[in-house]
Order: C-alpha cells, then structure tokens, then sequence
C-alpha cells in the first residue's frame, strides 16, 4: 500500500507539474531501480541458476548413474568371478565330458556350492549346447526361464561366442526379465567341452541394489542377446552408454529433466520470493539510508535556506549521517550563507550609503547648480560691485571734498559778522538745527569710516565672486598655473573662516607654474584649509602651508596642530561621504573630491595624522601632465 | 567389320569342330562313370582324442593308415578314407561324432580312442544302432561286454578285468608292496578298476591302503593333499588308474612332497597316451619310480620282429619319412590300431563285402567273429582273436588276454621300454580269453 501511495502520489506529482517531494521521487525512483534491477538480476540468475542448477543435476544423477551401473556391473561380475572357479573345478569339468556318470556328483556338489551366500539354478551345457545338467530340481525351484522361446534344451548358437571364443563369457538376460543369465565356458586342456549357466534371480539384484527406487534416472542394461532390463524413470531414453563394462553388459542410463524442470520451478519461485523480499528490504533501506542520507540533509538545507531567505543567520547543524557530497555541499551553502550574511550586511551599508549618497549627489547637483548659479550670480555681482567700487572710491574722494568743503563752510560760520550772522539768520538756524539732528563730527568721520569700509567690503565681495567664479568653473582646461598664487588666493577666500582659529605661516619657495586646473587646485586647498581650520578648535591653531619643487613635482605641505584623526577613520579618509562631523555640517565629500582631483592630475595625496597632535596632508602635483 | 563368305565358313566350321569336341568329352564322361562303376569309398572314423591326449590319437591313426597301406588303401575293394574326429574324451562330443557316422552313408567303422568313458557311455548306442566299432587302446571292462546280444565293440587293448590284476600283481608280487593306495579317476573307467583291484589285491589277501575317486581336472594342490594324507595312513605305493592330464597333475604333486615321502607308482596306462614325459621332463620323470601297464610288445625291443619291421616301413610310407620306433610316442596306440585294422582288412577279405556299408557292417561283423584265417600281428599271431559268443564268452570281443600284458616304464628319453621282453615264439598266441 506504501509503495502504492508513493508511487501514485510520485506519478500525481509528475502529472499535475508540481515538483514532486525529494522522499517520494527518491522512492519512486528506488522502487523502479530496484525493481528493474531485481527484474534483470533474477532473469540473470534464474539463467544462471538453470545452468548450474543442471549443471549440477545432469553432473549428480550422472555419477549416480555410473555408480549404479558399476554397482550393477559389480553385482553381476563378482558372481561371474566366483562362478567363473567352479568351471575350474574337477567335477564340473568331468561332468560336461562324461555327464551320464557324474549327474549325482554334480548334484551334491551343486548343492554344496554357494555363490555370495546364495544358491543359484544352475545348468551345464554340453559341447553343442545340450542340456546335460540343471540344479533347478535339486534346489526345488521351477522359475521359468527361457532366453528364447523355444526350448532351451539346445542353444548353441546363443553361446557360439563362449565355444568359439570370442567371449569369455556371457552374460544374459531371460525374456521375461526375472533372471540373468551368467554363463561360462567350461575348459578341459584347452577345449571347451561345455558352458556353465546360472541363473541370477533378477529379484535379488533389484533388492540389493535398491533398484526399485531409483528416482530421476534410468538406468538399463542391455546384454548381447539384446534383451534389457530397465530401472528408474519411465519417461527417458537411456541414451549415455558407459563404456565397456568387466561384465560385458551395455550399461547406459537416462536423466529424467521433468524432475529438474521441477526442482528449477521451485528454485525459481524460491528466487523469486527472495528478490522480492530482498527488493523490498533493499528499497525499504534505500528508503531509509535516502532520508537518512539525502532528504534529511536536503530537509535542513532547505529550512536553513528558508531561514537564510528571511534574513536570519542560521546555523546548520552537523549531522553524522551525511554523505561527504552533502557534507561538502552543506559545508558550501554554510559557507555560501556566511558570505551572502557578510554581503548582506554590506549591502545594508551600501545602501545606506546609497541613500546617503543620493542624498549627497541630489544635495551636489543642488550644489553644482548653486556653484553655476553663483557664478552666475557672482558674474552678475561682479559688475555693480566694479561700478560701486567705482562709486565708493568717488564717494571717498567726493567726501574728502564735501569734508573740505564743510570745514571750510563751517569755518566761515564763524567768521560771519553778527549781521551778516543775523542776515543769514534763517540759514544759520537752519544750519545750527540740522547740525542739531547728528553730531556733524561724527558724521563726517564715520562717513568716512564707513566709505572705506565700504570700500573693502565691496572689495571683499569683489574677491568673493572672483572665488566663485574660480571654484564653480568646470570643464576647466589645464594651464600653467602658480600654485603658490593659488594657495594665496584660496587663503583670502577662507580667511575670514581661518582668523578666527589659527595663525598662517607660509614658506613657499619660489615654484615653476605647473600645468594643472587652477580651479580645481583651489578647491583641494580650500577643503584642506577649511578642514584645518575646522580641525583647530582651540585658540593656539596654527595653519603651516609649505611649498616646494622636488623633481618633476610640486609638493605642498598643509599642517595643522588641531584635534587628528582617529586611525579607524584614517582608512575611509579618503571615502565618498565619510564625515566625522555633525549632519548637516559637512557632506563629507570635501576629502574625496580632493583625491579623486589629486588623482586625475596624475599626483597623490597622503594624509599623516595623530590624534590631539595634528594632521599633515602632502600633495604632490607633477608639473607636466601627460594626460589629462 | 563386314564378314567375307570365306570367313563365315571358317566362323561355322569352327564353331561345328567345338560342338563336336565338347559332345565327346561329355560322352566319354558319361561312359566312364557308367561303365567303370567305380565302388564308393569307405569311410573309417576315427573317434579319438586328439587334443588331450594327442598321442594316443595320433599313434592310432598311423597304426591305422600304415596297416591300410598294406592293402593299398583298399577294404573289399573300396577306398578308404579314414575320417579324423577329436572327441577330447568328451562323451558329449564322441555321442555327436558316432550320430554323424550314423548319418555319413559311406561310413563303416569306427575307431576309437584312448578314453574309456566314451565308450562306455555309448555302448548302447553303439550296439543298438550296429556301428562297427573298434577299440585300440581303451581299457574299461563294459565296453565289449554288451548287455543284449548285439556285441559290435571289438577291443584289441588291455582290459581292464585284466589290467588291474597286471598291476595288482606288479604292485605286490614284483615291488612288495603291501599298502598299495588307489588313485582312480572319477569316471566308469576308474570305477571298473576298482573292482578289479581290490578284487586282485584280495585275491592275493591284501587290501587297498586307501582308495580315492578324482576328478578331471583335478588340481595340483587337492593331489598333493590326497597323496599327502594316503603317505600320513601308511600307503606305501600309489596304483593310478588317469589319463595323461591328470597324471601329470600326481607325478606333480608326488614330486612336491618330501623325498621321504615320496612313494612308488604303479599305473594304469592311461598316462602315456599323452605328454606325460614331455610335459613333467625327463629328469622329473626318472626321479619318480613309475611303472604302467603296457601290451606285451615294444617297438622298441631288439631284435624288432620282421612284423615290426613291417609296421615300422609301412609307417614310414603312409608318413613320407622315414620313422624310427621312437618316434612313435604312444605305440600302444599304434601297435593295436595297427594289429586291428589287420584283423579288419583280413575280415573284409574272407567273404564278398557288399558296397552298402551298412551291409558290409554285417558282414564284416560277422567275419571277424568267425576268423578262418591267422592274422600275423604286432603283439601276438592272432588266431581267432573275437568269437560270437558273447553272451557266455566273457572276453568274447577282447583280441588280447592276460598273458599279453607286462609293466614297462619310461626311459631317459621317454620311450617306453617293457621291464619284459615278448616271448619270441609269437605264432600261437591265444585268443585272448
């Protein structure tokens, strides 16, 4: 019924599409391998067993055969041997040359001879094959027994062979197959006067040799008046014949297969039954070792797979009962798992950082636009800030003038006469009242201070916008540039972010102008510059810019005395988007951007920092590109 | 080819020149056979044993042929053949031998051999269906002695009612010995012997120290052991009635035992009608003290009787060399075969002798009971030698008597030599009664 069940349950699975489960297929497939296994295998064996198996028959009842036919053989030749002395003996050798004489001691001397224990009908022939004597009467036995049907009383011809010679004797069967016949020639000097013939109740060799029960063969003798005499199985032709036997009788025998056919029948259902039992044991134990060795591990791998699918980190239990393939494939996806773990997790980070990052990039386009925008704007400004430069330096000189003016109106105030004071009455009041409303003094000075002021502020927004307009330029060509100007011009662009953290001390040597993007130059300065400044909170911040040529390079030197770096963040210094700062203070691309333009100008830059001690960042800039 | 006139008449002369040729030898044929009128042959059989006893057979059939010989080959005018049969002292086999006489119509005679039993077996027979039969050598007593009137077994040999009182007297007389043990083979021969014996040893007032009755073909061993125990009972000799197998078997097994016990033998004559000396070797032979009984002639004796002479030439002649007396090694055969077919030949002639042998058995049995004539033979001048008064005449059908028997013995070279010499007057002997 289980098989049934799978088996359905494997074809419904094939059928419907559905991918069938491993244990069902496992025993569907264990079932068929078996099974056509089991089918091939008994088809071979139940060959193999038919030929041994007659092999063995044909090879048993062979010898059985033989040894019969020996035993026959024997039976009738030791008689043959001890009949074969009473021809020597005196009396039977008077008898057959003066049998009228001797009848009673032939008698007597019949009566006293046995043969193996027994005693037999005996009968002398004469020369020509008369009768002359016969013990039937004196043993009181009246078998018949005849070798031909006609009366027995002369057959020569039957023992022609024994008178002229040819045989030593001859050994017979009666008609009626109830006797043998063991006849030997008796010799005087050299002739043979007569035969010696006993008869061998055909009863008594059945019995001793068992020959009624004979199973599975045939056995036949058959004498040389072609008379035979058969035992055994009916049904076959006793068509081996053993060869010449001592008692010269043909001797063949016959092995009855419908006895084997049998036996092979039964051996074949017992075969039969066997591989079943065996297939059925063997399927049952694939079944089991199957789960046992692959369901099972396949099981775990697929929960620890599901488990691995929902984000876990699972742990795949050792089992002892693995095969080494599943062994290493566990091991595999225990590994496969740990790395997808490892990878998960990265990917959680990238994609943290993905988010940030395309926060960042949103916030850099916003940036990029701003810094186009800007330098826009700073194109834009630029122009009212010449024409109020312009202006501003007018206004200091026209102030200049104005002051002039009014000392020297102020001064001829005083130097009106009363009347003139008094003509000029409404004037001077209206003077002397607006004079009321500021400190004319303070005016006068503060218009003055706030000129130049202005003046310095607008030259500050002018420097500004000349920055932005440097900064934001992209696609930039290189171009003989100053890196000291550079650094000059990116210190007054963040000077009002370094004075009030840290002093500057240069020592740039005079450089070669190197091809470089002076913009882009700029920026790594100013990100360095204000990454320093933000570094050195405390009052002591010095910022030391070094210049120099070394080789075909420029290298520059920026140091700061401020907090350092942490040697883990070290690592990612250079990283898109690492930031130790607050959120909102930096992007944390500033270091980034500086490499990847060190990096395209063909240079490098190197970051040497302790903490609480200070950082040093070396650039190296070669001072020809190869490629841009 | 186109035959010419000419050829087709040389072709039909030809032709008529054979016809005539071949029509007269025909009828010269036809003439001869029909007015020569040529008597049919007679056949003599002779019934011996040739194969045991060879010698026996051998030496009667020359006695036979080198009396014939002197007749030409002729009985009453008719040729003689003489017809060979080896009975090897089966009765079985002489019965079917005298049934084939019986069957042959040329057949007259039979010889027979050496072999008692034989003999004796068929004496009925021989005398219900008057076969002519004569007896050279075998000795038993019954063979002439014929329980009807029929008699037709003539026997010029020894006899045994005669034989066994000749080496009785021997044994006794000649030797003195007095526990004389008897060794007589199982067969009517050894039987009659007995009788005789022991009626001779009585007659002399002694009695056997033992008798035994052996087989043919008794074996050395089972001889030994009856030698044995007669020597361990105070036998002092051995009187053997055998033939030469068994014979040969005693001489064997008296050889076999101690010298001590070694004892003289005293035997019949059966012993010499076959290899007995040949077999055992001279040497063995003459360690033994061995006497048999012999007819009272020896070819051997010197001077040789001119009927010696005679018989000697005309076996030579038959033989076609040139024979010596000691080539013939069992003369006693040839001497009575020699000595009967005289007798025969002498019968045939004394009255005409029809041409249907079975007549001429009449006749020719008649003639021998009523011999006219005296018959010059190698033993003794027969003179009358068989009678028809067989049923009063004891001897009646015996041609030797008591006084033609002596003992002889074997010399070195195996001849066989009377221990008496023949009386020399040999014209009046007896008939034999």
């Amino acid at each position: 019924m289980g098989i049934k069940t799978a088996l359905s349950s494997g074809l419904h699975n094939l059928i419907s599409n559905r991918p069938p489960k491993t244990e069902r297929l496992l025993s569907l497939f264990l079932i068929t391998v078996i099974s056509l296994m089991s089918l091939a295998m008994l088809s071979v064996m139940t060959q193999g067993l038919k030929s041994d198996l007659t092999k063995h028959y044909l090879h048993s009842n062979e010898q059985k055969s033989i040894n019969l036919a020996h035993q026959v053989d024997r039976f009738l030749d030791t008689r043959r041997i001890q009949l074969e002395a009473q021809t020597h003996s005196a009396v039977v050798k008077q008898t057959v040359m003066q049998p009228d004489s001797n009848k009673g001691l032939i008698s007597d001397y019949f009566l006293s001879q046995s043969i193996i224990g027994k005693q037999y009908i005996q009968q002398l022939y004469d020369f020509k094959g008369e009768k002359i004597f016969t013990s039937a009467s004196i043993h009181k036995q009246h078998q018949s027994f005849s070798l031909q049907k006609r009366d027995d009383a002369h057959i020569r011809e039957h023992f022609n062979a024994l008178y002229e010679r040819t045989k030593n004797f001859e050994i017979n069967l009666s008609e009626d197959l109830n006797f043998w016949q063991i006849s030997l020639p008796i010799k005087y000097g050299d002739s043979i006067e007569g035969i010696l013939s006993t008869h061998i109740p055909m009863r008594e060799m059945v019995e001793a040799l068992n020959l009624n029960n004979i199973i599975d063969i045939k056995l036949q003798a058959t004498t040389s008046n072609n008379i035979s005499a058969q035992w055994g199985t009916k049904n076959v032709f006793a068509n081996t014949t053993l060869d010449a036997s001592p008692s010269g009788i043909r001797l063949s025998y016959g092995i009855d297969v419908s006895s084997l056919n049998q036996s092979f029948s039964n051996a074949k259902e017992r075969l039969i039954l066997s591989a079943i039992i065996i297939a059925i044991l063997s399927t049952g134990l694939a079944i089991i070792m199957g789960r046992w060795f692959f369901v099972k591990p396949l099981e775990r791998l697929q929960v620890f797979a599901t488990e691995l699918s929902e984000g876990a980190d699972p742990h795949l239990e050792k089992n002892k009962r693995i095969t080494i393939e599943v062994q290493r494939l566990s091991d595999k996806i225990t590994d496969m798992a740990k790395k997808i773990h490892l990878r998960e997790q990265d990917l959680i980070k990238s994609n943290k950082a993905l988010r940030h990052n395309q926060n960042t990039l949103v916030h850099s386009e916003k940036m990029a636009g701003l810094g186009q925008v800007t330098a826009g704007v700073a194109h834009e400004i630029n122009n009212p800030i010449g024409f109020i430069m312009n202006n501003l330096t007018m206004l200091q000189e026209y102030h200049d003038f104005l002051k002039t003016l009014l000392s020297q109106l102020l001064s001829m105030k005083e130097k009106l006469s009363p009347e003139e004071q008094k003509s000029l009455k409404p004037e001077l009041d209206a003077i002397a009242h607006t004079l009321t409303l500021e400190d004319l003094d303070f005016v006068i000075n503060d218009l003055d201070c706030i000129t130049s002021e202005s003046i310095t502020g607008t030259e500050r927004v002018k420097d500004i916008t000349q920055g932005l307009k440097g900064y934001a330029y992209s696609g930039e060509q290189t171009t003989l540039t100053d890196i000291n100007e550079c650094i000059e011009s990116t210190l007054k662009m963040v000077w009002s972010e370094l004075k009030y953290h840290c002093t500057v001390d240069k020592s740039l040597a005079k450089l070669p102008k190197a091809e470089c993007m002076g913009g882009q130059i700029n920026q790594v300065f100013m990100n360095l510059f204000i990454n320093a400044a933000h570094a050195m909170t405390g009052s002591n911040g010095q910022l030391y810019i070094e210049s120099k040529h070394v080789d075909d390079y420029i290298q520059i030197s920026v140091s700061d005395n401020g907090c350092g770096i942490e040697e883990e963040h070290l690592k990612h210094i250079f990283d898109p988007f690492f930031t130790t700062k607050q959120v909102g203070e930096g992007t944390g691309l500033g270091m980034s951007i500086c490499y990847d333009i060190i990096k395209k100008h063909g240079g490098d830059i190197a970051l040497n920092s302790e903490l609480g001690v200070g950082t040093t960042v070396k650039i190296k800039i070669p001072l020809r590109q190869n490629t841009v | 080819m186109e035959l010419t006139s000419d050829h087709r008449i040389r072709l039909i002369q030809s032709l008529f020149i054979c016809f005539l040729l071949c029509s007269f030898a025909w009828g010269h044929h036809a003439y001869a056979d029909t007015f020569e009128n040529k008597p049919s042959p007679f056949r003599i059989y002779l019934d011996a044993d040739q194969t045991n006893s060879v010698s026996s057979g051998k030496s009667i059939e020359l006695g036979i042929r080198a009396a014939l010989s002197e007749s030409n080959g002729l009985l009453a005018g008719h040729e003689v053949e003489l017809v060979i049969k080896d009975h090897h002292g089966s009765t079985p086999r002489s019965r079917h031998h005298l049934e084939q006489f019986l069957a042959d119509p040329h057949a007259l005679a039979v010889f027979g051999g050496l072999h008692s039993p034989p003999l004796i077996a068929a004496r009925d027979y021989i005398n219900n269906n008057q076969v002519l039969t004569f007896v050279p050598w075998a000795a038993a007593t019954p063979i002439t002695r014929s329980k009807t009137s029929e008699n037709w077994i003539f026997r010029l040999s020894i006899d045994d009612s005669k034989a066994g009182k000749v080496i009785i007297n021997d044994t006794i007389q000649h030797s003195g010995f007095k526990q004389p043990y008897l060794l007589l083979e199982d067969t009517g021969w050894g039987k009659a012997n007995k009788n005789t014996m022991t009626k001779a040893l009585s007659d002399l007032g002694y009695q056997a120290n033992g008798i035994h009755f052996f087989q043919w073909g008794i074996g050395q061993h089972e001889a030994r052991t009856i030698l044995e125990n007669a020597v361990s009972n105070g036998a002092d000799s051995f009187v053997l009635v055998a033939n030469a197998p068994e014979g040969i078997t005693f001489a064997k097994a008296m050889l076999s035992l101690d010298k001590p016990r070694q004892r003289s033998i005293r035997s019949h004559w059966g012993i010499t009608g076959g290899t007995f000396f040949q077999s055992l070797g001279a040497s063995a032979v003459n360690q033994l003290d061995l006497r048999f009984i012999q007819t009272r002639f020896s070819l051997l004796q010197e001077p040789l009787s001119s009927e010696g002479e005679k018989a000697m030439a005309a076996a030579s002649t038959v033989s076609n060399s040139t024979l010596s007396p000691t080539d013939i090694k069992a003369p006693s055969g040839f001497i009575h075969a020699y000595d009967l077919t005289r007798i025969l030949i002498a019968a045939s002639e004394q009255s005409p002798i029809p041409d249907d042998p079975k007549q001429a058995r009449q006749i020719i049995k008649t003639n021998l009971e009523n011999l006219r004539k005296k018959i010059p033979g190698l033993v003794k001048y027969y003179k009358q030698p068989f009678s028809s008064d067989v049923e009063t005449n004891f001897d009646a059908h015996e041609a030797l008597g008591l006084d033609d028997f002596v003992m002889a013995r074997f010399d070195r070279h195996g001849n066989i030599r009377l221990t008496e010499q023949s009386p020399s007057n040999m014209g009046e002997a007896n008939h034999g009664n």
